[in-house]
Order: structure tokens, then C-alpha cells, then sequence
């Protein structure tokens, strides 16, 4: 049930939390998703949320993708990968004890850098790419401080049952687990994590451009700072909010004639807070947006109201109420929708 | 999977360090080896990286004894991730390190138990 719901919100506040000012439609660095923890942070600058991200677990395999990334020379569009100090191996000689005792190493053990790369469709030949840090301050989500998911897997996982005599190596593997404790242990998980789990991370990043899609071309167009928390309020009530910068380079646009575009910087921030009970999910919004480029200033405001609510599995009626203003003219508009999500893992 | 543990001297005690920020559950086994069959005593049990007393009054005792841990670790990821393991055998000179033993375990979410064993050779 907490794993259906959270899809839903996730996708509206992606869509609606920050407030779209930049005057170039081919940058996809205005609709971040607002929770902390998406997806790679490079693909999200770059738009291309969608792409399958490749978190490599050793220093062989990040090898490999940064090759992939670049051949002979060119940029390769369509990669996306993620790398972070755990997943390289450092973490494999930290005890959880020595996690869990030194926060800042916990913290650093946990940041991510990711890389991708993108395709331009306004500008055939053209690779966008972008790097980009991010550190998770804290994150609920992480099994590793889920004491109730720890407890309910230790029942289910105990240690094996010694032999007559004693193995013959230093590690001896002992069977796997069985089908059903695979999946009584991902019970576990489901259900002792909250919906509404706090989060936090704050993140930077740059996006580039090469027209002709070599390396030497490469031009950095965009700086991003970005943050964004979650706390959830009891058992019923989550807030969100985000924040973002960005500074946009002076740059080139379109095919010939081609259209010079000053530089120029976007701030935006906006909050959230949800409210749900069972199948019922009430949900306000509230974001501000501000663009300056060349001296010129436009402020944006969005307010958003959602009431979802469950009719089946997977499957979410919501009712959606918003008003924008940009600069002195305001704008309303509202409907209903039918969602649907559901789980493409192919059944065993 | 030997271990040399004459520089220390009784009352021994042991640990098991497990990498890779995994929460650990543990049962400390004592093989001893009599007339070509293995007789198995419990140690003790724990959690994490407690040390667990060896119940020896002298070191020289335990010779071809085989300590093996049978540990369960709490993985929820999908993907393997290839982890220290340390085990280390100390005794009551604060002034010595103890005998050490690495080696490295892929755990799993669907293989998160092992048997790890030292055989004491000295």
C-alpha cells in the first residue's frame, strides 16, 4: 500500500513543486524532482530522468562506462552512471559500527557523483552532458538506519546451522536463501518503511554542450545548485521543500539562423506539505520562481491543490486545482486525471 | 584459513569484523579434533563486533582447534558487495595487536550467511 502511494505524489511534485522560468525549452534543468533522493543527479539536470542508470560497484566498471561515455573522442549519448565511495569498495572494510559512530563518514560513504549524457534533438550531432555531486545529509529511506527492518530480517535470517566439521576455508558461503525468505525479507522492508520518511541532500552540478558531439567541444552552459528536504510529520503528514539555483552561460541556440541567448540566473523554491489517510491523499503546494537575464526580472508563483484518491490497484483519480502568476498576470486552471502505475518487474 | 596465536597468552578473546556496513548476528563454534572425528562446542553469540571470551586457560591448548563463526548478515541490496572480514584473536597483553586473519565474502541479499573458520596452528 506505502509503496503504491508514494509513485503518485512523487510524479506530481516532479511536475509541479518548481516553477519553470529558463527561456530555453531544450534544457530540462526546470522539472527536478522535488524528493531529495531521486534519481541520478546528472540525468536530472539534463532532464532524462527516464534513462537507466549504471551504478558501477568497482573501479573496473567505472572504468568501463567512462570509456563508454567517451570514444575516440566523441561523447556518447545515452549514458548514465552513478558512482558513490560505498559502491566502489571502500565501504566494504567499514563494520556497521563504524558507520553508524561517525556520522561525517556515514554521510560521505553516501554521496554520489554522477555523469550522463544526452542527445539534443533541437540540434542534430549535438551531445548535452552533465557531472554533478550530491551528498545526502540524512535519509530515512536507507535500510541501514531502519531498526524495525533490521529486526524483522534477523528473524527471518539466522545464522546457519554449523556443520559436523569444520569448514576447510577462511569465508565458506552457506546456501542461499530460499524463495520465501527473499520475499519475507523485502516484506520486511515494505512494511517498516514510512511513506513519509525524512530526507535531505543538497547537490551541484554542471551541464555542457558539444555541438559536434567531440570532447574538445565541450562548453559548460549551466551551473546548478540544488537542495531538498522531507520531513515527514506523524504517520499522516509530509512536508517537502526544495530549492535551486541555477547560472546559464551565455550560449547559442536553435538551428541557423542561430539565436544567441544571454546569460542569466534562475532561483526557485517551493514547499509542500501532504496529507493522507488510507487511499486518500490531500496535497498543497506552494512555489516562487525568479529568472534575471539581462537586467530583466520576472517573478513566477505556481499554488498548487491535489486530492487523490485510490480506486483499484495501482490506479490513482485525482482531482488537481492551480494558479500561476507570472509577474502581473495570473492564470487558473484545474481537472481531473486517471493515473495508473504498475509493477514491470516480470513475475517469477 | 591458519592462525598463529603464540605471542598471546590466555585469557584469550575474539573478534569478527564485517565490512560493507552490514548489521551482523553470529555463533562462535570450537572444533576440536579427537581420534579423527570433531567434537564442536558453543562459544558464545553476538551481534556486530563484540569480542567473545574463549574459555581456555592455556593459549598452547587450542592448538588445531578450528573457530568458526556462522553469521548472518542483514542485506536488503540487490547487488553483491565484496567485504572485509577480520578476524582477530587477542590475548591479555594490552601491548599486543593479536593475531590477525583477512579475507574477503560477496554478500547478497539472497546469500547473506557464511561460515567463517581459523584453524590455530601455534
Amino acid at each position: 500500500m506505502n509503496a503504491r502511494l508514494r509513485p503518485p505524489l512523487a510524479l506530481l511534485l516532479a511536475g509541479s513543486l518548481f516553477v519553470a522560468l529558463s527561456p530555453n525549452d531544450a534544457r530540462g534543468d526546470d522539472s527536478p524532482s522535488a524528493a531529495p533522493l531521486g534519481t541520478s543527479l546528472a540525468l536530472e539536470l539534463l532532464g532524462a530522468n527516464d534513462m537507466k542508470v549504471i551504478r558501477p560497484g568497482s573501479v573496473g566498471t567505472l572504468l568501463s562506462e567512462a570509456r563508454a561515455l567517451v570514444q575516440d573522442g566523441r561523447l556518447t549519448p545515452g549514458i548514465g552512471f552513478e558512482v558513490s565511495p560505498f559502491g566502489l569498495g571502500i565501504g566494504g572494510a567499514l563494520t556497521y559500527e563504524d558507520l553508524l559512530k561517525h556520522p561525517g563518514r556515514y554521510t560521505l560513504s553516501r554521496a554520489t557523483m554522477s555523469v550522463g549524457s544526452v542527445a539534443d534533438p533541437a540540434r542534430p550531432g549535438s551531445v548535452r552532458s552533465a557531472a554533478a555531486v550530491r551528498v545526502r545529509l540524512w535519509d530515512e529511506t536507507d535500510w541501514r538506519l531502519n531498526k524495525a527492518a533490521i529486526a524483522c530480517h534477523q528473524q527471518v535470517v539466522t545464522p546457519p546451522t554449523p556443520p559436523d566439521a569444520p569448514p576447510t576455508d577462511f569465508v565458506t558461503p552457506a546456501p542461499g536463501l530460499s524463495e520465501q525468505q527473499v520475499e519475507a525479507i523485502g516484506r520486511c522492508l515494505e512494511k517498516s518503511r514510512r511513506w513519509n520518511a525524512s530526507q535531505a541532500s543538497v547537490g551541484a552540478g554542471l551541464t555542457a554542450l558539444s555541438l559536434d558531439g567531440k570532447v574538445s567541444s565541450l562548453g559548460t552552459d549551466a551551473v546548478h545548485l540544488w537542495f531538498g528536504i522531507g520531513f515527514g510529520m506523524g504517520g499522516a503528514f509530509q512536508f517537502l521543500a526544495s530549492g535551486r539555483y541555477v547560472y546559464q552561460t551565455q550560449q547559442e541556440a536553435g538551428m541557423p539562423p542561430v539565436v544567441v541567448v544571454p546569460s542569466g540566473h534562475t532561483g526557485s523554491a517551493g514547499a509542500s506539505v501532504a496529507y493522507r489517510i488510507a487511499r486518500f491523499v490531500l496535497q498543497g503546494e506552494g512555489a516562487a520562481g525568479w529568472h534575471r537575464q539581462q537586467d530583466d526580472d520576472s517573478l513566477k508563483l505556481a499554488l498548487t491543490g491535489v486530492a487523490q484518491i485510490e480506486v483499484g490497484a495501482g490506479m490513482w483519480f485525482e482531482l488537481r486545482y492551480e494558479y500561476a502568476r507570472m509577474n502581473d498576470a495570473g492564470a487558473q486552471s484545474g481537472g481531473g486525471n486517471l493515473r495508473w502505475s504498475y509493477d514491470a518487474t516480470p513475475a517469477k | 584459513m591458519d592462525i598463529d596465536i603464540s605471542a598471546e597468552k590466555a585469557p584469550l578473546k575474539a573478534q569478527l569484523r564485517v565490512g560493507g556496513g552490514f548489521p551482523i548476528t553470529w555463533v562462535l563454534y570450537d572444533y576440536a579434533s579427537s581420534g579423527g572425528s570433531w567434537t564442536r562446542s558453543h562459544v558464545g553469540s553476538g551481534q556486530g563486533s563484540a569480542w567473545v571470551d574463549i574459555p581456555t586457560a592455556d593459549a598452547a591448548a587450542l592448538k588445531d582447534h578450528v573457530l568458526t563463526w556462522a553469521v548472518a548478515a542483514v542485506d536488503f541490496d540487490e547487488d553483491a558487495l565484496e567485504v572485509d572480514v577480520v578476524v582477530t584473536i587477542k590475548g591479555s597483553d594490552p601491548a599486543s595487536p593479536g593475531a590477525e586473519r583477512k579475507g574477503r565474502w560477496s554478500v547478497s541479499k539472497s546469500q547473506p550467511r557464511a561460515f567463517i573458520s581459523v584453524r590455530i596452528v601455534k
